[in-house]
């Protein structure tokens, strides 16, 4: 085999490269290595899509949700108990503006069981069950509130989405204690039951009929926990193995899609929603635009943004974790992840900088309203243009031909 | 260590495990089998120890080694390089020029071309560099390693030097972005690569082929003619040769074309010639340091000599004049031979007025389930709308089917608006006949599955009255007049028809369901069998109050003939006229022309809920059903929910449309008949024009206490469009008879002309070959078989880069018959090039969608047609007969693809067409004797897809009885008694437009027709003529 001493240096050669080749994955531990290829960093994104984001955000909305219906619990006693209740209403209407906040984190990660059946790999429609909105129909919980049928123990099953969830306890918490939502003549105005309640009857009535909804709310947070986590119906495992038996993914790329299509919820809620229509900007030709904000009774609207743009962030991050940004610098874009992150801030200081719900904003100052509606634009652009592009773009694979 | 010591490993054996490597084991394997087919044995293939073991072979192998060791402790050059690339132009492109509405041929064909755009494009790419490295002295330092080989072993593909492959990489990976880059900025991401295993197509294949022939000892050349195309192993071997004049030739990887153009190819020559390098020109040895190093001692050396600018000798000059003048060898060149000649012919299949009178269907959907390759698909159970299709062709609206009226285009806008509907009453019809495969390219323009003819009742030659009346179950009333006279020299008919009902659905409020049509139509002739003019004048009305909205999957299990509140407005109406003179005259010589001119308007405008103003689509939402929002959404269209906020309103509008046709259109006929030898020539001109002018408006309701309520909100015009058409047809079809064969061919031609608004007129010219052939083999025994090309044309407004609807289709079969017993075979394939679905708001698209054509892709239909009849004829003059007819259909779309067409939805390759039962049949039983009648009939379909992307839900198969029951208590009474679903099942024919749409229930009729004598020994003959095909 060794014939000359060419031969020898050359296999010298071979074998102090392959000691160097066998060593080389020591050397590589101390951060010096090369971006990682891209398929790992997107099986760690998605690894970490549901412990580092969503299992978080639901943990904190859980926790809310749990003070909102003793809260609840404490205003209805006071009802019962007669009294000046007003304090017990506050307290009622503080920790239902947490669960809010903290719910508005939820919302931006509409993945799987949350997500609508319609239109998600796997949807159950169970944000619908917590906070239903813009389906809301206040007229409705006040008819519940006279019909009581909300004592009934199968309320929740055979009642419509906006008979319960957050949006109706906006109503049931914020409305002025005489009024209600109904046009005169609808069945509570037009037999009179609704007067014959009086306006204590009313209270006690709707703080019990908080009661059962704030239930209702951390049930189903509960829910969406256990099917997220390990223990239960392990949906972060699910996500983390896309293409894999058990999953109801096709594919890595089609989890990765569901996270994306998530991020969409700021472009066609936040920024069309909840900021273009109440601002006249969008589908609101000829009505009272500022009507269509979200929770008009109880305001806050400006709130539940800055906490969607939170949520978005940490979507995009992946937390603590892996998120869609490493992947964008794994694939060599660390201007676009950086451009959003900063149209992300932007949009942040935008929305800090909004201090009154977005309808009063509309009809005094609509400025700072505007101004967060461009800076979501900012993101969204981006999320729409460059970063789409990046992520369905693909490059062809050669056959190696000559000398290649 | 052990993980590491594997993972070493497998960097080293990559090279044969990799698909994308030449040396991929399998190629290996596949280039060994041709080598023992070259060399004759096994031992002549693999070539011998001393080809392995020779020192080159040996540093082949150690370069490989070495190279893939570099590469483990190195960055690869190319990292991310073709990604950056790609999306720098792509977005660089997007900014400055923005993104382009290019037509987007199908998915197959963009796949196609870009798969050989890469092909070509790399192979080019290293043509180029190979070339350079020749050619430029710095770069030949590090290509003399690879020339240096003494022997060829497939390895000696490995033996580069590293900083060569660099440069191969970054070309690689420089060609592959800006490609990619491109055709993404031109297509957005529509166009993928083909592949198999990740790897291009075509590269994979010709790797496979002779790939590692290239560098062996296996001397294989390509005929002449192939190695001016294509590279041989032998002329790259050549390109290896001693000689430094033959290593300036075949720099070519797969393509012999750029050697060609830069005049450097050369043929292999008949024997190998000796390979490697002069050793006074090698800058290395042959040992691993000295191929690493060597070469690199040689870039030093020209770097050093170009900084004191002493210029190398400039081998460029050199190569012109010493390549060689290329070997001409000959060739020939084929011109590839018209697709076989035009021909016509085909199957056909006649409905006879006796047929129709023992059924009795008022709803044309019955009467065509009965023909074998016609399948519709029910939409309100009476067949108001029909969907009709024809062997595969998709029913939506009959778009697909060329409709007739006796003979003149039936449909309101055949080339503007294909998907327009009017159908004249059943009661009216005397016949239909059913043209399929070549058969159907007479008539136009759908010629893909078939054409439609309805017979309307011809001018007496004698006075005629007959009156019908029927009554039935929801008020169902029929009535049918017929009074008219004539002679042989004229006639006139007058003809009547109402038919109404309340229907069988129940509105959860009170509003007005059902229907209330009217035909009217005056015939008059004068003349006589020679010459002579026809006049037809129509009048026809509809009231429906008939809605797009279905029901959700819960509320079909629970209450199928319910109608939701949210349908409450909703109603149809619409008037139409038609017109027709037609002109005949017959010559002695056997020719016959007939010309008639037409004209049809139709105006209608139907009201109906479209949408949810913001909520979710109609369609996905009683599909699917949901939970959440959805069943608010739900409980709205219900009446059970108010809507109680503006995505909630319902979006009820008005689809105010017009429609004329009109035309001229002649048929010439001149027929020669021997006793053996016959000819007739049909000669077909039609000049027509139609235009439909649409007005859609939307005005938004709430939902209010379970009524509509208009919101006063703004009225949103969603279109308001005019779309005008011009064509001209011509056929040509002949029947040659020779003996008992008749070979039958036929062309058609069309040119349209179609024009939305004022945008820029399209043009479509299309040329249609058919060819048929019908025997005689028996006196009871009959074969035929047929090809044509079909076509649909495109609609005015659709995108510049939606095209035609065409495909081969071919059909071939037999007949037997023999006296009271018939059966027939006919098996039928058609190939689409590209099938498209058209846009219908009934089929689930918007407003801006309508009309629009997609474009499917390649798609196979295939499948088929079986009938059998058979009649006794028993004592007391009674005659009993069954028929059998069954059809078998497969359809399915031969790529995958993601459509925004609602029926198809996400595809993958082998998914079938939606509302296509894989089989269709019906059994009929009938009774007659001379006073009276029993026929009964059984008519089942197998389950379809409501979306090709979609398993579920589907549309679950469903079987329906229907018999009549005739007395004749004089020869000019008939009293009849009709049944249709006997059983009452509960069927489900649809998801679309919105929903669950369930079949009629049980409908039981009685009725009476007094009338012409009619003999009713003719109705058991009818009987067999009743579903007869030619």
């Amino acid at each position: 085999m060794v014939r000359t001493a060419g031969d020898l240096r050359g296999w010298l050669v071979l074998v102090a490269l392959g000691a160097a080749a066998l060593v080389q994955p020591l050397a590589c531990n101390d951060g010096s290595k090369a971006p990682p290829p891209t398929a790992d960093v997107l099986l760690e994104l998605l690894a970490d899509v549901g412990p580092e984001v969503v299992e978080p955000a639901l943990l904190g909305a859980s926790q809310s949700a749990d003070a909102l219906v003793a809260a609840c619990l404490a205003w209805a006693e006071a009802e019962s108990a007669g009294g000046d209740t007003s304090s017990a209403r506050a307290s009622a209407q503080e920790a239902w503006r947490g669960a809010m906040e903290r719910w508005q984190e939820v919302e931006v990660l509409q993945i799987g069981p949350a997500a609508s059946s319609l239109t998600a790999v796997a949807g159950l429609d169970l944000r619908d069950e917590v906070y239903s909105w813009p389906t809301t129909n206040p007229c409705r919980v006040d008819q519940e509130t006279v019909y009581g049928g909300y004592a009934q123990p199968d309320f929740f099953e055979v009642s419509l989405v906006n008979s319960y969830g957050l949006d109706a306890l906006e109503t049931l918490l914020f409305s002025a204690p005489a009024v209600n939502a109904c046009p005169g003549q609808v069945d509570i105005n037009a037999d009179g039951s609704w007067d014959t309640l009086g306006e204590d009857g009313v209270q006690q009535r709707r703080a019990d009929y908080a009661v059962v909804v704030a239930g209702g709310v951390r049930d189903t947070i509960v829910s969406l926990q256990q099917a997220w986590s390990a223990q239960g119906g392990d949906f972060s495992g699910k996500v983390a193995r896309g293409g894999e038996e058990g999953s109801p993914y096709a594919s890595p790329e089609q989890a990765l899609n569901a996270v994306f299509d998530a991020l969409f919820y700021v472009e066609l809620q936040t920024k069309d929603k909840k900021l273009a229509r109440p601002l006249g900007l969008l589908d609101c030709a000829g009505t009272d635009c500022a009507d269509e904000v979200e929770t008009p009774v109880a305001g806050g609207s400006q709130v539940w943004i800055a906490a969607n743009l939170r949520s978005f962030r940490a979507l995009f991050t992946g937390g603590a974790g892996t998120g869609m940004d490493e992947l964008v610098r794994s694939l060599g874009e660390e201007e676009l992840a950086d451009a959003v992150l900063s149209a992300l801030d932007q949009a942040d200081a935008a929305a800090a900088a909004l201090t009154v719900p977005v309808d009063v904003a509309a009809t005094t100052d609509p400025a700072p309203a505007l101004a967060l509606h461009a800076a979501i634009k900012g993101v969204t652009d981006l999320l729409k243009g460059d970063l789409a592009t990046l992520l369905v773009l693909q490059v062809p694979s050669e056959a190696a031909g000559d000398n290649d | 260590m052990t993980e590491r010591l594997w993972l070493v490993g497998g960097v080293l054996l990559g090279p044969f495990l990799e698909p994308d490597s030449r040396t991929w084991w399998p190629a290996l394997l596949l280039s060994l089998g041709l080598a023992v087919l070259v060399t004759g044995s096994l031992r002549g293939a693999l070539g011998g120890w001393a080809l392995w073991s020779h020192r080159s072979s040996v540093l082949d192998l150690k370069l490989l080694v070495a190279r893939r060791l570099l590469g483990m402790l190195l960055p690869p050059a190319s990292l991310g390089l073709g990604y950056a690339l790609a999306l720098a132009l792509a977005r660089g492109l997007d900014h400055t020029l923005g993104v382009p509405a290019l037509p987007a041929p199908p998915g197959w064909a963009l796949s196609a071309g870009y798969t050989l755009l890469l092909f070509v494009a790399w192979d080019l790419s290293r043509w180029l560099l190979h070339r350079l490295m020749h050619e430029v002295p710095l770069l030949w330092e590090l290509h003399q390693v690879h020339h240096s080989a003494e022997v060829l072993t497939p390895l000696t593909f490995h033996r580069v030097h590293p900083l060569e492959s660099v440069l191969y990489a970054l070309r690689g990976a420089l060609v592959s972005g800006a490609l990619a880059g491109l055709v993404f900025w031109l297509w957005r991401g529509q166009v993928v690569e083909l592949t198999v295993l990740g790897v291009n197509t075509l590269g994979l294949l010709l790797n496979a082929a002779t790939g590692n022939l290239r560098h062996s000892h296996v001397w294989l050349r390509f005929p002449a003619p192939v190695e001016r195309w294509l590279l041989s192993p032998a002329q790259h071997q050549l390109h290896h040769g001693l000689d430094p004049a033959l290593q300036r030739c075949n720099h070519g990887t797969w393509l012999a074309l750029w050697d060609r153009a830069a005049g450097t190819l050369r043929r292999a020559p008949e024997a190998p010639v000796a390979l490697g390098l002069p050793p006074s020109e090698r800058n290395h040895g042959h040992d691993l340091v000295s191929a690493l190093l060597g070469p690199l001692g040689g870039v030093a050396r020209r770097l050093g000599a170009l900084l004191v600018l002493v210029s190398p000798v400039a081998r460029a000059q050199e190569v012109s004049a010493e390549v060689p003048e290329e070997d001409e060898a000959p060739y020939s060149v084929t011109v590839v031979a018209p697709r076989g000649v035009p021909r016509v012919g085909g199957s056909a299949h006649a409905v006879s007025e006796e047929e129709l009178e023992r059924w009795g269907y008022d709803d044309i959907h019955r009467v065509l389930t009965k023909v074998p390759g016609v399948y519709v698909r029910g939409e309100d159970g009476f067949g108001l709308r029909p969907n009709i299709g024809m062997r595969g062709g998709s029913s939506d609206r009959s778009a697909k089917v060329a409709l007739l009226q006796d003979g003149l285009p039936l449909a309101p806008a055949p080339y503007a608006a294909p998907a327009a509907y009017y159908f004249p009453l059943s009661s009216r019809l005397v016949g239909l006949e059913v043209f399929k495969g070549a058969a159907s390219i007479r008539y136009g323009p759908q010629t893909i599955g078939g054409a439609i003819n309805v017979l309307t009742r011809p001018v007496p030659t004698g006075p005629v009255a007959s009156l019908d009346l029927a009554v039935g179950m929801r008020s169902t009333a029929e009535l049918h007049g017929v009074a008219g006279t004539g002679d042989e020299r004229r006639g006139v008919l007058l003809e009547a028809a109402h038919l109404s009902t309340r229907g069988f659905k129940e509105l959860d409020v009170p509003a007005p369901t059902g229907f209330s049509r009217q035909d009217l139509s005056l015939k008059a002739a004068a003349g006589s069998s020679k010459t002579g003019l026809e006049l037809a004048l129509g009048y026809g009305r509809e009231s429906s109050s008939e809605t797009y909205l279905g029901l959700s999957a819960s509320d079909f299990a629970q209450t199928p003939y319910r109608r939701y509140a949210a349908s409450a407005l909703d109603h149809m109406a619409w008037q139409h006229t038609e017109e027709s003179l037609t002109w005949w005259l017959e010559l002695d010589q056997g020719l016959t022309v007939r010309t008639a001119a037409y004209h049809r308007w139709l105006g209608r405008a139907w009201t109906k809920l479209n949408r949810f103003s913001g909520g979710p689509d109609l369609h996905d939402l009683l599909l699917l059903g949901g939970e959440g929002q959805s069943e608010v959404y739900l409980a709205i269209l219900r009446g059970e929910e108010d809507s109680a906020s503006s995505d909630q309103e319902l979006m009820i509008g008005t689809n105010d449309r017009t429609f004329h046709n009109g035309g001229l259109q002649s048929t010439l006929l001149w027929s020669e008949q021997g006793r053996k030898l016959g000819s007739t020539l049909e000669l077909g001109v039609r000049l027509h024009a139609d235009d439909v002018v649409r007005l859609h408006t939307e005005d938004p309701y709430a939902m209010t206490d379970g009524a509509l309520l208009a919101t006063g909100g703004e009225r949103l015009v969603t279109l308001d469009a005019h779309t005008r058409a011009r064509a001209l047809s011509v056929y040509l079809a002949e029947d040659a008879r020779l003996g008992p064969l008749h070979v039958l061919p036929g062309v058609r031609f069309e040119t349209i002309h179609t024009r939305l608004d004022e945008q820029s007129p399209r043009v479509q010219q299309v040329l249609l070959p058919g060819m048929g052939l019908y025997a005689e083999i028996l006196p009871w025994l009959e074969v035929l078989t047929g090809v044509h090309r079909g076509f649909s044309p495109v609609p005015p407004g659709a995108p510049a880069e939606v095209r035609p609807e065409t495909a081969y289709s071919g059909e071939a079969g037999l007949r037997l018959e023999q006296g009271q017993s018939r059966a027939e075979a006919i098996g039928f394939v058609s190939q689409y090039d590209n099938l498209t679905g058209q846009c219908t708001l009934s089929g689930g698209c918007t407003d801006s969608q309508l009309d629009q054509q997609f474009n499917g892709g390649e798609a196979r239909v295939y499948g088929l047609e079986t009938l059998a009849e058979q009649v006794w004829l028993l004592p007391h003059r009674l005659a009993v007969g069954g028929t059998l007819s069954w059809t078998y259909t497969r359809a399915t779309f031969e790529t995958g693809f993601v459509s925004e067409f609602p029926q198809w939805g996400p595809v993958t390759a082998g998914d079938p067409l939606p509302y296509l039962p894989a089989h269709q049949g019906t059994a009929t039983l009938l009774c007659e004797h001379p006073r009276a009648g029993l026929a009964l009939s059984a008519t089942g379909r197998s389950a379809m897809r409501d979306s090709a992307g979609e398993e579920q839900p589907s549309v679950p198969g469903a079987l329906q009885l229907d018999a009549t029951l005739h007395v004749w208590p004089t020869d000019r009474i008939r009293a009849y008694a009709s049944g249709t679903n006997l059983t009452d099942a509960v069927i489900l024919e649809s998801w679309r437009p919105f929903g669950a749409r369930p079949a009629a229930p049980l409908q039981l009729s009685l009725g009476v027709e007094v009338g012409e004598p009619r003999t009713p020994r003719q109705a058991v003959l009818a009987s067999r003529r009743g579903s007869s095909s030619w």
